[in-house]
């Protein structure tokens, strides 16, 4: 959408788009200051080169990160457990970050809960998860899954998170213990990570400087130059209403608010959307690491803002493990730019987010 | 009548028989006040616009009971700035790109 009023400039955007990582890529760039020193077909050359480069990151990052992939970086200390094994610097970069929000987010969001989500049925790529529900069985939806949470199992892996154990040697090789039983899922943070290392490359590492907007999948990170020569590009973004569909209708394309941004990020987190059925009943990928089981929350989505995606992400999460009430309490009390949307598709959006609010 | 006609077309044969000895004198004397004008002008305009914006401060003074005398300067405007009213900068605008969304 462009807002249409007189003394207005047109921003020129290039557009990549990409799927990788299980998740639809989308980067817009701001070629509108290139416009005017460079050709078309010089920008058009650029883009592909660029393209070509980020889908080389992506491969790596995913051989890095999978859990759907044995022969991955991660899978493969998943499966050395009770040792020291060597690691890439950005597997060892990102663990690091996830076991430093464990303690912000009073353990709720852990990278440890793998096995858990195994257990709900999340062993494979979500594509070849069954979505519908099998006849002979009895229908739920969302508020069925309180029944799910009756049997409490005490899950250790809140207290398990201070065993593992990271160092860096001397010669810069970094390495990783893992505790017996322990196994790791980092997919929680890692599209964040991604998506602020490539706004980061395309628009301070990349030659050319591009601000930028790189889009994995619903998680946001703004790219801005280091050292701009033109005031900041101010990016819409769309909150999309929560995802719902059913036997006849599949609702995907309409949207609660649109936000304005010019820097930072904006992920958003949801029970409404990595929905499976297993085990007679609806399954999602929000683990309460208390019962190990798919949370039960009035939160259906949050939307929150940070400096960085990957905050983003683990806050908006930790917004639906906690509860409309408790989350409000929680974003408010840290002045948390925020939009949560509860179970009867009701909006709520705390101070800070009004700002950013350019339509809701 | 016939005088008087006869009169008027001597003294109009003696003036275009006469030329004004002083007409180029006065020609070029105006000629030297009009470019000396339009000087003036250029000068006064170009020193307007070299020197530093001009404090519009007004110090307004207000008695009080006592007989003191209070004084209340109102703020300083700068003169570029109100020239810069009606120069409105053209705005960027927004385009919504991106949807955020429960990952997907």
């Amino acid at each position: 959408m462009n807002t249409n009023t007189s003394n207005q400039t047109i921003p020129q955007l290039a557009t990549i788009k990409l799927f990788a990582m299980g998740c639809h890529i989308q980067i817009s760039l701001n070629t509108t200051r290139l416009s005017a020193q460079y050709s078309q077909i010089t920008i058009d050359q650029q883009v592909t080169f660029l393209t070509s480069d980020i889908q080389q990151r992506l491969a790596y990052w995913e051989h890095i990160f999978s859990r759907f992939d044995d022969t991955s970086e991660l899978m493969r200390l998943n499966s050395h457990t009770n040792q020291w094994s060597e690691v890439s610097s950005e597997l060892f970069e990102v663990l690091q970050r996830a076991i430093h929000f464990v303690s912000r987010t009073q353990g709720l969001v852990t990278p440890t809960l793998l096995k858990d989500l195994w257990n709900a049925g999340y062993k494979y790529s979500f594509e070849t998860l069954p979505k519908m529900s099998v006849p002979s069985l009895p229908v739920t939806g969302l508020s069925a899954l309180a029944n799910v949470q009756d049997t409490t199992s005490a899950n250790h892996a809140n207290q398990q998170i201070g065993r593992i154990q990271l160092r860096q040697l001397t010669h810069g090789q970094h390495q990783v213990y893992l505790p017996a039983g322990m196994a790791l899922d980092l997919n929680g943070y890692v599209k964040g990570w991604c998506a602020m290392q490539l706004a980061e490359h395309i628009s301070r590492v990349h030659d050319w400087h591009i601000p930028c907007l790189v889009d994995m999948g619903g998680d946001i990170a703004i790219g801005v130059p280091r050292d701009p020569i033109d005031k900041p590009v101010t990016w819409g973004v769309t909150v999309a209403k929560p995802y719902f569909s059913n036997s006849e209708h599949i609702q995907n394309d309409e949207d609660v608010a649109i936000l304005k941004l010019s820097s930072g990020a904006v992920a958003t987190s949801g029970q409404d959307y990595r929905r499976w059925w297993h085990d007679g009943r609806w399954q999602h990928h929000l683990i309460h690491p208390h019962d190990s089981r798919p949370v039960t929350s009035d939160v259906l989505t949050a939307t929150v803002l940070a400096t960085d995606t990957m905050t983003a992400e683990v806050y908006a999460k930790y917004c639906v493990l906690l509860g409309v009430k408790q989350a409000m309490a929680w974003l408010n009390e840290f002045d948390i730019a925020a939009l949560l949307i509860d179970i009867d598709n009701k909006v709520m959006a705390t101070s800070a987010m009004r700002p950013n609010l350019l339509a809701s | 009548m016939t005088n008087t006609k006869s009169h008027a077309k001597q003294a109009i044969k003696k003036t275009a028989k006469k030329p004004d000895p002083f007409a180029s004198l006065k020609s070029s004397i105006m000629l030297v006040s009009i470019a000396g004008t339009m000087a003036g002008w250029l000068v006064l305009l170009n020193q307007e616009k070299e020197t530093a914006p001009m404090s519009t401060a007004i110090i307004s003074t207000a008695s009080s009971e006592s007989g003191e005398r209070a004084v209340t300067p109102t703020p300083i405007v700068d003169i570029n700035q109100l020239r810069q009213v009606n120069a409105v900068a053209p705005v960027e605008a927004i385009r919504v790109v991106a949807r955020t969304r429960s990952s997907q």
